[in-house]
């Protein structure tokens, strides 16, 4: 009887599950292989939101190993500073980590290629990934505030501590949220079962043709 | 001829791009949301954002900035629209309270309740009652950012122990003065170590904020150990009172647990009653993060009036994160020592307080519960009695 309904929860929760998950896919158009990992379809509202502010918008996406709970080093990291520009209705590309030469997307999905999506295609992680599969975090996070006025706030915080009110002023200080976070863990598989799949599914669609 | 002729035009160009870059905005509306903080019309008349300005996104961004760095919120979002009229903008401005200070004054309060069991025979050498010390700050005292605590020290025996009282001016963030006064009163005799050299203590000053952290203070100062009253240190100079000119500097933020980092401040105070008694203050701190949320803090007090007397106030603290219980209340135990020292003359006075504690926080009020074991100096009492005598 309770595996019954366990089976009925579960069947309950799985559509919710598949719509959190990431778009994850191995990638062969280009010369070199790579894993692409999109977070666009796991944008929260708030980060949409921020997107389109019509203020310089920094995000940071980056992905990790992870071994169990514990996060291991880093696999993918990008950064991007964009601003939408709500008279032309276009996205203007202010900074990206790897400096490359567009300076106007025409497009949202231009933008999401660029900036929300994981393209990792070094060599050692690439190696590994293929061969074993891997557990990964993905963590994006949007925000108005750059690196550089985070530690400005920051600094403005402590220097109120400097009067007699001192402590009793910032002791009662929560964190500040700076940025919109989005954290998610996503199982790559491996490469072979990828392909042993694909291959399965082309036998399945020429069986059918035939 | 043709080379100058073409530099020019590129730089009239460059010009161009970046006047565009930073684009004016005509204001049509501005819209506050999140928070009843800052009333509209003191943001607007703070921040000039009124309808019809004109304004820059780099404008607005410093805005939202100085909106964060009050310490009231803890998320602030600007957004723009079209305006209804062509070629004008919304702007909507989301606010989301620090949910470590409640209302709209945003008010923070802690209670402290410590058993003490003291060495010292004055104090019975046996368990004291629980003594109660209870905080109140705002940090938006009538919703225009004045800032205001108090404090009260009660023991056991419903005697009060120490009180303080502190007012700021408001400043926003990114402007580098403020001007601070704060009175406090402390039992010398029960609470030796939470003096330095002075019972009575006044004091008002401007603090203008430099680079890397350190400001420079000065003011005034008013440090008292008056006759025949409990707040004051028996045998000590009665008073130090003059201009007061400092320099601070800090890279700690002192939230619920301090961050990791430094602080020092050297002051000097200007006495008026007489050229050799300047009063000398020093103080360092320092905390460093330890392994699995723990952070050890050391930290030093020190004050001399002239080269006759001197006092100072050391002390270790470890706290260590309690993960088992409520993350949500950040609790955490702590074990501080404290030593501290007055030397005046032939008198000298000695005392160290050893402190197992424990903390969280919920709704604004930190609670901190802690058993100290004292050893004052006896000597108090004495000069007490001897000073007193008719």
């Amino acid at each position: 009887m309770s595996m019954r309904y366990f089976l009925l929860l579960m069947l309950l929760f799985a559509p919710q599950l598949a719509r959190a998950e990431l778009k994850l896919r191995w990638d062969h158009s280009k010369e070199k292989l790579s894993l692409r990992i999109s977070v666009v379809d796991s944008l929260t509202e708030q980060q949409k939101k921020l997107i389109y502010s019509g203020f310089s918008t920094f995000s940071h996406l980056e992905v990790r190993w992870l071994d169990g709970d514990i996060r291991r080093s880093l696999v993918y990291i990008s950064e991007c500073t964009i601003k939408f520009d709500m008279w032309e209705d276009k996205f203007e590309l202010l900074h990206f980590l790897e400096r490359r030469k567009e300076n106007s997307l025409q497009s949202f999905q231009q933008y999401t290629d660029l900036c929300l999506q994981a393209d990792i295609s070094n060599q050692a992680n690439l190696v590994l990934l293929a061969s074993q599969g891997a557990r990964l975090e993905v963590r994006l996070d949007i925000s108005q505030v750059s690196n550089e006025f985070a530690q400005d706030v920051r600094s403005w915080l402590i220097q109120q501590q400097s009067g007699v009110m001192r402590g009793l002023f910032s002791h009662m200080l929560g964190d500040l949220k700076l940025s919109e976070s989005m954290q998610t863990v996503v199982q790559a598989p491996p490469l072979i079962l990828e392909q042993d799949k694909r291959m399965q599914r082309q036998g399945v669609k020429g069986a059918n043709r035939g | 001829m043709l080379k100058i002729l073409c530099i020019l035009i590129g730089l009239i160009f460059l010009t161009g791009f970046g006047q565009a870059a930073d684009r004016q905005l005509l204001l049509e509306k501005v819209d506050v949301t999140g928070s009843i903080r800052l009333p509209t019309a003191f943001l607007e008349r703070e921040l000039h954002l009124e309808a019809g300005s004109q304004v820059t996104e780099e404008q607005l961004t410093a805005d939202r900035n100085r909106l964060l760095g009050t310490g009231l919120f803890q998320s602030v979002q600007f957004f723009l629209q079209k305006g209804q009229n062509p070629g004008q903008a919304r702007l909507r401005i989301e606010l989301v309270d620090d949910p470590g200070v409640f209302g709209a004054w945003a008010w923070g309060g802690s209670l402290g309740l410590t058993q003490d069991q003291s060495n010292s025979e004055n104090l019975g050498g046996e368990f004291n009652p629980l003594s109660a010390k209870l905080q109140l700050i705002s940090r938006n005292f009538f919703n225009s950012l004045h800032r205001a605590s108090t404090a009260i020290d009660y023991d056991g025996q419903g005697i009060l122990r120490s009180f303080h009282v502190a007012y700021g001016f408001p400043r926003f963030a990114k402007e580098s003065v403020q001007f601070d006064a704060r009175m406090e009163a402390v039992d010398a005799q029960m609470r030796y170590l939470d003096i330095l050299g002075f019972g009575s203590r006044g004091q008002a000053y401007w603090t203008f904020d430099q680079n890397h952290n350190t400001s420079i203070q000065y003011g005034l100062a008013i440090y008292l150990n008056n006759r025949e009253q409990r707040f004051s240190l028996p045998g000590f100079p009665q008073t130090l009172a003059g201009p007061k000119i400092g320099l601070h500097s800090e890279n700690r933020l002192l939230s619920f647990r301090p961050s990791a980092g430094y602080a020092y401040s050297a002051s000097v105070i200007l006495s008026t009653h007489r050229l050799d008694e300047i009063g000398y203050e020093v103080e360092g701190a320092w905390t460093e993060s330890l392994f699995a949320s723990s952070s050890l803090t050391a930290q030093v007090q020190g004050l001399s009036v002239g080269l006759e007397s001197y006092s100072y106030r050391s002390s270790l603290r470890w706290e260590q994160s309690l993960p088992i219980l409520d993350p949500v209340s950040d609790p955490s135990i702590y074990l501080q020592f404290i030593h501290g020292s007055d030397r005046y003359k032939d008198l000298r006075y000695q005392g160290h307080e050893a402190r197992l504690g424990l903390r969280f926080h919920s709704a604004g009020l930190i609670a901190d519960i802690a058993f100290t074991m004292r050893t004052f100096p006896d000597q108090i009492q004495e000069a007490f009695d001897q000073e007193y005598e008719p």
